[in-house]
């Protein structure tokens, strides 16, 4: 994560923020296709894509984004032919202006859930994770952490398997699936013979005596409080906004969204704000870091 | 008041022909250092499991066990998890989490322990064993030592009553067994912990040592360590030659009081009377050299500094050749080099003039690894030597005339054979590993660590069978942290350093030139009559027949 990034609330702060952060942002995405929504959840992820990782990273996902919509937008007109405006007629099938605005907004909600999750990946690693739901699914949370704890074991003691049997009996005429099959074999009575070890470690230490707690808890402070508290309001007045209907899009046989009238500008702000309360929160901390100090 | 109190305990496994424990009696004291060791396969991890309610294995006991005065069975499992410690022996099965904050808490957790008392108990032992640094490590990428160290920490966490630990530094380099027992030492002295340790490396634990308890076919000795020492004399126990080499001579010789470390033994040894017979001088072999090695250089990664830089050395046919160094000199890394398993970038390996690995390589050669279980894939012992001999391309009637023996070689008996080969104790999957190697008739014999988790027993096994090999014609080379086994089994010894090596000799002079890294007997005499090996010391103690067992 890039270093001025590392102290802004989403990174630092009760890893509820940016969970609810940016699955929310997520599901709005996925609600709607409806072309300022797209664009803002685009830019809005792309912005704290970059602001977290690097500028570049960030141009590379901007870059593919419109790639991907230009894409999308041919593949739909060819695919679909539903719209009334007809842009050419090629091998005597129309193509239409209202199917690649379909595809194009799709692709835009796409990479934005996509970008949307890049950031996801970055804040929130496995403490964060425990910390989350440690107090609530604690089994679930052990098995998440032991989960982690074998993928690196299990593939370096497949590599070890394989080269000790290497040299121990040489390559031989054995071909390369009987080999993998073998190191599997032998990989999986191994992984069950350490399963007691570890099954006894745990007993030892009084596991199932008592319910377990959660000693990676953080406490919520004050800014994040803040942060939720205004994060709500806004989801909750874009997700009002959303179930009156007025920020639904038709794509055939015409384009057509609501006209802007009180109620879908509120939409359109809430949702901005929705959408932007991440990067901005982070922005916030990287310009204090990189630029104040 | 004894913490534990067994009487007349007898404990036999479901469906075994005899018991695996008989009638043993055992008072550990309050605050005492208790150090418990026995040959594998005596019933050591039986005892200790037994004390350890819910570790116990199924199977009937009887006999009175007491935990602080009141039975043991009737601790809660909750009480019992929390006021009897239990570290096992292997550092990475024991670790749940990973991480290692959370392992720390990991024991708190499961009592159901508030997170704030979790977070300072984490914090203490962090700062007690030294894992603060390491406390957002993730645990696989700590070494073994750091790993059995955040055990104990985590054990620990729980402020138990007493501390069981099963052979915990059998996995362990020395400089890390070394780093583990000090810290038990002192939690000892700080704390008054109770310990009941069960070791093979005795000279890391005796000095600190209040009661040593001996596990034989028959009973369990326990005393303090010099009375315990003078029963096994007596009894002309084969467990007295684990014992560590000054305690053998000073019981041997009546000393009293016994020495029981290096610096009391050598102040006694100087004024005693010493005749060393004249050992035999090494012969240089005039048969052209097997395996030569010339300036080989290697490294894993273009970023990574050189495991090995201009490493030179020669082994001749039918020689037993050592390779010594410390943890991460590169012993195993230039045994996967002469196995073929990687090339060096610069520089020659060359057995019998033709590189390792080669697809019609004259010499054939065989690795055996650190950890036998590498090799096992089959449901039992036979089904893995016939599955050997396959590889090997012998023929129905030739396999099973080279599976009987290799079996006498290796001493397997055939009760084993219809046995998984997990259910083996440490010495047996060694040496039946061992036997699937040997069904290939290798020239070439390489093993890793050979002696890791062996007791002494079983390491006089594989000496022996190791000279047997050697004197049909077999070249081995092994790399081995243990200098006692090296000055029993080995004709020339190498140190790698810096990668390189340091000296390359014949046993005898190696270790009388080294001045550290040599065997107990060394630092004891001094290098006076050139005795390298414990025997040779005791012969040069008591010249008139007074043998040991």
């Amino acid at each position: 994560m890039n270093r001025y990034a590392r102290r802004c609330l989403l990174a630092s702060g009760h890893p509820l923020c940016p969970f609810l952060a940016i699955l929310t942002a997520v599901l709005f995405t996925m609600a709607t296709f409806h072309p300022f929504v797209s664009c803002c959840s685009l830019l809005c992820a792309v912005l704290l894509y970059g602001l977290l990782s690097s500028a570049r990273q960030a141009a590379k996902r901007a870059a593919f984004s419109l790639f991907a919509a230009v894409l999308f937008g041919v593949l739909n007109a060819f695919l679909s032919h539903r719209g009334a405006t007809v842009l050419v007629t090629l091998w005597g099938m129309p193509f239409t202006l209202e199917a690649a605005l379909a595809g194009v907004c799709a692709a835009l909600s796409f990479c934005a859930a996509v970008c949307w999750f890049s950031s996801f990946h970055l804040l929130m690693h496995s403490d964060r994770i425990i910390a989350l739901s440690g107090g609530l699914f604690p089994t679930f949370t052990l098995l998440f952490c032991m989960v982690l704890r074998f993928v690196p074991l299990f593939s370096r003691r497949a590599e070890q398997i394989a080269q000790a049997q290497d040299a121990a009996f040489g390559q031989g005429r054995r071909t390369k699936p009987a080999r993998f099959a073998g190191v599997f074999s032998i990989l999986i009575t191994w992984a069950l013979e350490n399963g007691i070890d570890t099954a006894d470690s745990m007993h030892a230490r009084g596991y199932g005596t008592a319910r377990r707690t959660n000693s990676g808890a953080v406490r919520l402070h004050r800014r994040d409080a803040v942060f939720l508290a205004a994060f709500s309001l806004c989801a909750a007045g874009a997700f009002a906004v959303l179930f009156t209907g007025k920020l639904s899009v038709w794509f055939y046989p015409v384009f057509f969204v609501f006209p802007a009238d009180k109620t879908t500008l509120t939409g359109f702000l809430c949702s901005f704000f929705l959408f932007a309360a991440a990067p901005l929160s982070t922005a916030w901390e990287v310009i204090r870091w990189r630029f104040l100090r | 008041m004894a913490l534990f109190t067994l009487e007349n305990v007898a404990f036999s496994y479901p469906e075994a022909s005899r018991p695996a424990l008989q009638a043993l009696s055992l008072s550990i004291e309050r605050g005492s250092f208790n150090v418990l060791c026995g040959a594998s396969g005596s019933g050591k991890t039986t005892l200790l499991r037994l004390l350890k309610p819910s570790l116990t294995p199924r199977g009937k006991c009887t006999g009175t066990l007491l935990f602080d005065g009141k039975p043991l069975s009737g601790l809660s499992l909750k009480e019992e998890a929390r006021r009897i410690g239990f570290v096992q022996q292997s550092p990475d099965r024991q670790i749940v989490t990973d991480k290692v904050w959370h392992e720390l808490a990991f024991g708190l957790e499961c009592i159901g322990a508030s997170a704030e008392t979790c977070r300072l108990r984490s914090a203490e032992l962090a700062g007690y064993f030294g894992l603060s640094p390491l406390l957002h490590r993730d645990t696989h990428t700590l070494s073994g030592g750091q790993k059995q160290l955040l055990n104990l920490a985590s054990v620990m966490a729980m402020e138990p009553d007493v501390l069981i630990l099963d052979e915990p530094t059998a996995q362990l380099d020395p400089v890390a067994a070394a780093g583990f027992l000090s810290v038990l030492s002192r939690l000892h002295r700080d704390f008054g912990t109770t310990i009941l340790i069960s070791e093979h490396h005795l000279e890391g634990v005796v000095p600190e040592a209040d009661a040593l308890f001996v596990l034989t076919e028959s009973a369990l000795v326990g005393k303090s360590p010099a009375d315990t020492a003078q029963a096994l004399f007596k009894r002309r126990d084969p467990m007295f030659r684990a014992l560590p080499a000054v305690m053998q001579a000073g019981t041997l010789s009546n000393a009293n009081p016994c020495p029981v470390s290096v610096a009391q033994g050598r102040a006694w040894l100087a004024g005693r009377p010493f005749s060393a017979p004249a050992f035999p001088a090494y012969k240089k072999p005039e048969q052209k050299p097997l395996l030569v090695c010339k300036d080989a250089a290697f490294t894993y990664s273009p970023e990574a500094p050189d495991v090995l830089s201009g490493c030179s050395f020669c082994v001749y046919p039918g020689e037993r050749f050592a390779l010594l160094g410390a943890n991460g000199s590169g012993k195993s890394t230039l045994l996967s080099l002469l196995s073929g398993l990687h090339t060096p970038y610069r520089g020659k390996i060359a057995i019998d003039g033709q590189r390792p690995g080669a697809r019609r390589l004259a010499v054939r050669t065989a690795c055996l690894p650190q950890d036998p279980q590498l090799l096992f894939s089959k449901e039992t012992v036979a089904e893995e030597l016939r599955h050997a001999a396959k590889r090997a391309g012998l023929s129905k009637e030739a396999a099973g005339r080279q599976i009987r023996a290799v079996c006498t070689d290796c001493t397997l008996p055939d009760e084993l054979l219809s046995r998984h080969p997990y259910d083996l104790s440490g010495g047996e999957q060694q040496r039946a590993a061992l036997a699937m190697l040997l069904l290939s008739s290798p020239s070439l014999l390489l093993l890793d660590e050979p002696t890791k988790g062996l007791d002494v027993p079983c390491k006089e096994t594989l000496c022996a069978l190791l000279a047997g090999l050697s004197r049909k014609g077999m070249t081995i080379v092994f790399a081995s942290h243990d200098m006692e086994f090296c000055a029993a089994a080995a004709d020339r010894c190498a140190l790698l350093f810096d990668g390189r090596f340091a000296l390359c000799c014949d046993t005898r002079s190696f270790f009388l030139q080294n001045r550290f890294y040599t065997t107990q007997t060394v630092h004891l005499a001094q290098g006076r009559g050139g005795c390298i090996r414990t025997p040779e010391l005791l012969q040069a103690l008591a010249p008139e027949g007074g043998g040991t067992p």
